[in-house]
């Protein structure tokens, strides 16, 4: 009877010891890569500052041109730019992970709070475009990995390539000319409801569903090859079930990787979008205070951009952990 | 007594690895995907440098009078492409407009596919120290919007197109560097460098030598995609108008300057649309059939999502 009841005894010491040994590498992997966010975040910031030191004297960009020397130094004593160099430096990098990154020269208010009420409207962009790009992609790829030969997925195919090929800000304008200036139904300006949000998340998903889709497909072909979906096919199990049960999630973490890739792409994309729409984001934000060298809120804005960048792709790193145990033992980040 | 010391017989040239390179050539080649962007690209290159000849009218000529006509065959007067706002001719000034953007694209590709090379070995020989300090590097770069860099630097440098061409070539270094950088950690522990090593072959010499030839291909392959990503980059810049500044103009820059006037001159923002899209679908073909002639089994990413 012991010979029977042994097997789940050491079934669950053995699931107890996995558990474990799951918990410690999560806490490893998050230690490791919020450790580098650190990093990334101390680079980005002494890059920015390199970046407003060299610019200029920021002093004089922000008095008026008649300003008499006495003026100018009492904007720079006000700035803090009467300070030594490292003095500043170290301000500013402080400053920057407590969060404060003094007033914005143009706004005359805190920058951090001026960017976090921009971060929502151009995440209720990105987010969107990013999940409808993902679902159609989804759609398009697999149907294309299961009918390779077909005539119809090739001309799906060649249709993705050539969307992929459609610049980004070219489909923004042709969408502005068709459904805000010819038929009048959308509005082609401003950030006020969810009608203004339509042509932004419109050319994110487009773009979003051309370069993915060529992924899931290349994937879910890669995985339909394998022999576990062989083994799957020869018991007898059902297609669609070995397609969702067995190839999916042999195809998903670098799907999901590169998602991560994608989102930091489309914020990228923003910064081109935002003032095409006139949409009233952190990307309309930051080409407005760089054009007008507002450093506070260019350090704000670029720091906060970052550190959502990097803990997306930080997210998606350890969906791919949790989705293939293979990649949680490697070392690399 | 003199011994007759057998003078070595010099081995033949190593040329295998430029033969490769020809061979992905003529393989990408016979791909019709490959011709055709190959074939493409040859014409784009042709009709900007040949622009002076083949343009019909002077791309800087304005008529104020014959602003915003439609194109001929739309009924309107203004020619094959129509004309834009400041009754300049579209079609010239998208055959003159096309030697900035390629220039542009094509040098800063060619200066980021450098850069990323040497520092792509460098990181990958020196594993452990100098290949750290620039993945971190790397990873910095990941993390900042190129258009926020790109509109910051030239704000910082003011705008021209050598600064333009170097800020996009050096920003776009990360993307060769990550992709080679693994093969080159492969590569120097390989025996064929061990054996190099013990020659008393230096550092540079078995960087240049035995581990360079080996991340070529994948490098070529991505110098075709990123010059579609940068000719696109340029004028994305153009566009937010920090790029290339009148009286030069670029694609992007003649987008830039049809936005305003998008309502009644449609076609002068369409037309040049198209042909820059025109242009990133032959590199971005190019690179595909250039990867698929190299190694028919990769599925690698083909696009570069730094350069947004």
């Amino acid at each position: 009877m012991s010979a029977v009841s042994a097997p789940p005894i050491i079934a669950t010491t053995a699931e107890r010891r996995r558990t474990r040994r799951q918990a410690h590498w999560i806490v490893g992997f998050l230690v490791r890569r919020i450790g580098l966010l650190l990093l990334v975040l101390l680079g980005v910031m002494t890059f920015l500052f390199i970046l407003s030191r060299a610019s200029g004297d920021p002093a004089a960009i922000f008095s008026a041109p008649e300003a008499t020397e006495e003026q100018l130094q009492q904007t720079r004593v006000r700035l803090g730019l009467d300070q030594p160099v490292l003095v500043q430096y170290l301000t500013t990098v402080l400053g920057a992970f407590t969060l404060q990154f003094g007033d914005s020269f143009a706004f005359r208010q805190d920058a951090f709070s001026i960017v976090m009420t921009r971060i929502g409207p151009s995440l209720a962009i990105v987010v969107p475009g990013l999940l409808i790009g993902a679902a159609l992609a989804f759609l398009v790829g697999i149907y294309a990995a299961l009918r390779q030969s077909k005539k119809r997925s090739r001309f799906l195919m060649s249709v993705v390539i050539i969307v992929d090929g459609i610049p980004y800000f070219l489909l923004a304008l042709v969408l502005v000319l068709v459904f805000a200036i010819t038929l009048r139904v959308l509005p082609a300006t401003g950030s006020a409801g969810v009608e203004n949000m339509v042509l932004p998340i419109t050319v994110l998903v487009v773009g979003s569903v051309a370069t993915l889709s060529r992924i899931v497909r290349g994937q879910i072909i890669d995985a339909l090859g394998g022999e576990h979906v062989l083994m799957a096919r020869s018991k007898g199990i059902d297609p669609r079930r070995v397609l969702f049960t067995h190839a999916l999630p042999t195809a998903l973490p670098p799907i999901i990787a590169f998602m991560g890739i994608l989102f930091s792409f489309m914020v990228g994309t923003l910064l081109i979008l935002e003032p095409i729409f006139n949409y009233s984001g952190v990307g309309s934000l930051l080409v407005r205070s760089v054009t007008s060298r507002d450093f506070t809120l260019v350090q704000a804005s670029v720091f906060v951009i970052a550190l959502l960048i990097t803990s997306v792709n930080i997210l998606a790193d350890l969906i791919v952990r949790i989705l293939d145990p293979r990649l949680r033992s490697e070392v690399s980040l | 007594m003199t011994t007759v010391i057998p003078k070595p017989v010099a081995p033949p040239r190593a040329r295998r690895s430029r033969a490769r390179l020809l061979d992905i050539a003529i393989k990408a080649w016979f791909r019709p995907s490959g011709r055709a962007s190959m074939i493409a690209l040859a014409v784009l290159a042709l009709v900007a440098i040949l622009a002076p000849w083949i343009a019909p009218a002077d791309p800087a000529a304005q008529d104020l009078l014959g602003a915003n006509q439609a194109p001929g065959w739309a009924g309107g007067a203004g020619g094959l492409l129509g004309t834009d706002g400041l009754g300049r001719d579209v079609l010239s000034r998208i055959i003159f407009g096309l030697r900035l953007s390629l220039v542009i694209g094509v040098s800063a590709a060619t200066i980021s596919a450098l850069i990323g090379l040497a520092l792509g070995v460098l990181a990958g020989y020196y594993e452990k120290g100098l290949g750290t300090v620039l993945m971190r590097i790397a990873d910095i770069q990941f993390a900042i919007p190129f258009t926020a860099v790109g509109i910051a630097l030239t704000a910082v440098l003011g705008p021209g197109v050598i600064g333009l061409i170097l800020i996009l070539g050096i920003w776009g270094w990360t993307t060769y560097a990550r992709t080679i950088v693994s093969t080159v950690e492969q590569t120097r522990r390989l025996d064929f460098v061990i054996a190099a090593r013990t020659l008393g072959a230096s550092a540079p010499r078995i960087m240049a030598k035995h581990i360079t030839p080996s991340v070529l291909a994948p490098v070529i392959v991505l110098w075709s995609t990123s010059a579609g990503v940068l000719v696109l980059a340029e004028s994305a810049l153009s566009l937010l108008g920090l790029g290339v500044q009148p009286p030069f103009f670029s694609l992007g820059s003649m987008l830039a300057d049809a936005q305003v006037n998008l309502r009644l001159a449609p076609w002068a923002a369409i037309a040049p649309g198209v042909v820059l899209m025109g242009i990133v679908l032959a590199f971005n073909t190019l690179g595909d059939a250039l990867r698929d002639s190299f190694d028919p089994r990769a599925t690698k990413v083909s696009f570069d999502p730094e350069l947004s």
